[in-house]
């Protein structure tokens, strides 16, 4: 994912390191299996899972859970990822969830705002910490890593002090909650939210000009910029959509617990980071893509599903998510450089 | 040093899966001489150096020797300098953040004190010693690499080798004017006639063939991994060293035609100022290629970026087919039909690791879409495209960066050329691709302005210049200084209007 081109190199390098080939080479194995590694591994995982605990695991019920408890997750994954196609980091994208979540609900329950108003508010509040970090990045040109860092922890502490740091249990709207609930044609909700967001953004990152505008940033800025672009635009359109889109994991976070939790968006970060860079050794290896992504986030969902019902302590979740997270971006490296070769 | 061979190489073969790099290569340099190795890209050059310098394990079977020693194939990098073979490879490898002290202590090793403290003022005067032995007391050992001109970088990289252990038998120079202007040239050649003067056997490795007939002894020449022939400098004529790189005489690139000339100008600029470029006015016919050339930053790739917007403008107007047109960014210049080919093809003009059609497809991607993008039809379309254009491999699903560094300007160009552009403006489209490849480019040069675009080409190749344009404006300082046509647009003419009236030579790492 290196993408900065510094002007300080010599000029007249030319990419390969090799002599070059002329010609075609096959797909290499290893990324021909990868294309499909992600959903493979999820059907072994739901046929060992399914041998090893046949009574728990193979149920309509743990389908519902995982789907359920993962929406979240899938929303917000796709909120890092978007920044990621562009070549930036997002580290914010947890926090602004967070605030999401907590205005849903407190909008109404502090202000008395009706549940629609409350919701759309928090969604058009995440939006713009989405665009304050574009603008922050493009206007000042400080690095991504550092603004979304920086903001981050601003957000924290924003969400403290609007909450005095206390879950917000009272006058939830009810209208709320029904979305955290309901289900369309037997569909739960937030599951329809999730998936609908992915196919659109798979529709906007794989089929339009916008989309090989944004994988084109995450090329070469430089490059980009000569061939057109508008590269600022671009990039606070990328950091906007990652704000709206952790803003309604927000919201469907607070639907679902039925309160206003201040403390629990970072959590969702890191997974989101991992289940990005496992995706990207799918489907399109070595570029972060949508697919990938969702896959990523119900495979390892369920490995800790079905690890939790063969009783494996609590501790081990943050542990299997954290080796997930290296080995998929050493994945991601070892298929980059095969291609290389 | 010792008379006789400073490296002797017999039976040197590298097999990659599937492919034979080198085949029974034989190859001797001797002690004090300058000699050159070309070949094309591909050609198997790389891969020699690679193997010399312990980087690639050669196949079993080959005989290397270094002065009266035989070297056990195979070795490693650390044996190779142990044995008083040096790497000057194009981008030096020094550490352009440090001071040239620093550079030379990386390699020497640092002087220490107690508790293995740096002493800097020794370390500061063993630099020094050692660049005035060297020949160099003017370099000063507390300035930033990044700050000195690139000749200069050069010079210290090579000091540097020299100085590695007992002292270097053969020092291998990759490309190391790929990047410099012609003075800063003839500097380094100074340098290179010194070091093989002193004994010091020169593998010279370079794309720029009248270098070659200025500074080297001998030539060696690598096709298909095989040496071709190995001759003195003094018997071979330039279209007999090309058809040895080649294989084959090669058709020289069509020279400018006069009649593609129309009277209607395609593109004027009036007082054009912004980047280091000032009050800049001229025009461009349609049908007229106009070259601009300069040292290196005289302001042609300022210029270049100025009209495509890539730069802002502080000052002065442009007209496109007699329209005043406000070009403010490089959207606004594509609208006005004008493309735009930048000379940092890994930076700023290709998607490295995107496909050829994603690259083409970048600036024309509302071709096919109807809400949906048809790959099939992008696919198709961009591979007849290619073809035309002769890009070797042919697929264009490919990420571009796998291709030759020709073929991948080649790519660039169809990318432009296929939004038929009225105004094509190049910076340095030949850099670093090899003949065959140049050639190409600049048939498809000529053949845009015969189709009636305006070409603007900004280039360091004064000779391919004065045959492939029209008209010659020379650069100095952000200014156009002169214009040369008809009979004064040869390259002596040229080459001293680079120059004229300055006194102050100083290239400070400047970049676009």
């Amino acid at each position: 994912m290196s993408t900065e081109t510094t002007a300080t190199e010599p000029r007249n390098i030319d990419t390969p390191a090799q002599e070059p080939k002329t010609a075609r080479r096959k797909l290499p194995v290893g990324v021909a299996i990868a294309k499909f590694g992600l959903p493979a591994i999820l059907v072994i995982e739901i046929i060992v899972f399914s041998l090893l605990s046949p009574n728990l695991f193979p149920t309509a019920s743990t389908l519902n859970t995982i789907l359920i408890n993962q929406s979240v997750a899938g929303i917000l994954a796709i909120a890092v990822l978007i920044p990621l196609v562009i070549g930036e980091f997002d580290l914010s994208v947890g926090a602004n969830l967070g605030v999401g979540a907590i205005l849903s609900v407190g909008l109404s329950a502090f202000y008395g705002l009706p549940a629609w108003a409350g919701i759309l508010l928090a969604i058009a509040v995440c939006s713009a910490i989405g665009l304050v970090n574009g603008l922050l990045i493009t206007r000042l040109g400080i690095n991504s890593f550092v603004t979304t860092l920086g903001i981050q922890t601003t957000l924290t502490g924003c969400v403290l002090w609007f909450t005095n740091g206390n879950v917000i249990y009272e006058n939830v709207p009810p209208e709320l909650i029904a979305i955290g609930t309901g289900n369309f044609f037997g569909i739960p909700l937030p599951v329809l939210i999730m998936v609908i967001i992915a196919i659109v953004m798979y529709y906007v990152l794989d089929q339009t000009p916008l989309g090989r505008f944004l994988y084109a940033l995450g090329g070469s800025k430089e490059a980009a910029r000569l061939s057109g672009l508008n590269v600022k635009t671009l990039t606070m359109l990328a950091f906007v959509l990652a704000g709206l889109l952790a803003g309604i994991a927000g919201v469907v976070l607070s639907a679902k617990l039925g309160s206003g939790n201040p403390t629990v968006g970072a959590s969702f970060l890191l997974p989101g980071f991992a289940a990005v860079f496992l995706g990207a050794t799918a489907f399109r290896p070595g570029t972060f893509n949508v697919l990938g992504t969702i896959f990523a986030v119900f495979v390892i969902a369920t490995g800790i599903y079905g690890l939790n019902l063969l009783g494996v302590p609590f501790f081990v979740e943050p542990i299997f998510t954290g080796l997930v997270l290296v080995a998929a971006v050493a994945a991601t490296r070892y298929l980059r450089k095969e291609r290389v070769q | 040093m010792s008379s006789g061979t400073a490296l002797s190489i017999t039976n040197l073969s590298k097999t990659f899966p599937g492919q034979r790099a080198l085949s029974e290569f034989n190859f001797d340099l001797r002690p004090g001489e300058i000699h050159a190795l070309v070949g094309e890209n591909g050609s198997g050059k790389s891969t020699l150096i690679k193997c010399l310098s312990g980087y690639h394990v050669p196949d079993p079977g080959a005989e290397i020797t270094v002065g009266d020693q035989e070297v056990a194939v195979p070795y490693g990098p650390a044996a190779a300098r142990k044995h008083g073979l040096a790497f000057i490879h194009q981008d030096l490898g020094l550490v352009r953040e440090m001071s040239v002290m620093e550079n030379l202590a990386l390699v020497r090793g640092y002087a220490t004190g107690v508790g293995k403290h740096i002493k800097w003022r020794k370390e500061y005067r063993a630099a020094r010693e050692m660049l005035a032995e060297f020949g160099h007391p003017e370099i000063d050992p507390d300035q930033l690499v990044s700050e000195l001109p690139l000749a200069t970088q050069t010079i210290v990289a090579v000091a540097r080798a020299l100085h590695d252990g007992d002292g270097a038998h053969v020092i291998v120079l990759d490309e190391p004017t790929a990047s410099m202007p012609h003075k800063e040239s003839q500097l380094l050649f100074e340098e290179v006639r010194r070091i093989a003067a002193s004994g010091v056997a020169v593998l010279y490795v370079s794309h720029r063939l009248e270098e070659i007939f200025d500074l080297c002894d001998r030539v060696t020449a690598i096709r298909d991994g095989r040496n071709v022939g190995t001759h003195n400098i003094a018997d071979l004529d330039y279209n007999s060293l090309v058809e040895l790189i080649v294989g084959k005489s090669v058709t020289p690139f069509t020279p400018s035609d006069p009649a593609t000339v129309q009277e209607a100008p395609a593109i004027e600029f009036d007082s054009l100022s912004g980047g280091i470029i000032e009050d800049a006015s001229g025009h461009v016919k349609k049908g007229e290629i106009v070259g601009v050339t300069g040292l290196l930053g005289a302001g042609g790739t300022d210029l270049a970026k100025l009209l495509f917007g890539a730069i802002e403008r502080t000052s002065g107007s442009v007209r496109v087919n007699g329209q005043l047109v406000t070009i403010a960014s490089p959207n606004d210049a594509m609208e006005q039909g004008i493309s735009f080919v930048p000379s940092d093809r890994a930076g700023e003009a290709v998607l490295a690791r995107q496909s050829m059609v994603d690259n083409v497809m970048l600036v024309d991607s509302g071709r096919f879409f109807k809400g949906f993008r048809s790959r099939g039809r992008e696919y198709g379309y961009v591979k007849k495209l290619l073809g035309t254009f002769n890009v070797k491999p042919l697929a264009p699903d490919q990420e571009i960066y796998t291709l030759s560094g020709g073929n991948q300007q080649k790519v660039v160009l169809a990318k432009w050329m296929n939004l038929a552009p009225e105004v094509l403006i190049l910076d340095e489209p030949v850099q670093g691709i090899d003949i065959g490849a140049k050639t190409e480019v600049y048939n498809i040069v000529g053949a845009a302005a015969k189709n009636g675009a305006g070409v603007i080409i900004s280039s360091s190749e004064i000779e391919d210049l004065t045959r492939l344009c029209h008209r010659v404006l020379i650069m100095r300082d952000g200014r156009i200084a002169a214009e040369v046509t008809g009979a004064a647009m040869n390259r002596e003419n040229i080459t001293a209007l680079t120059f004229a009236d300055e006194p102050s030579y100083a290239v400070k790492g400047e970049h676009s």
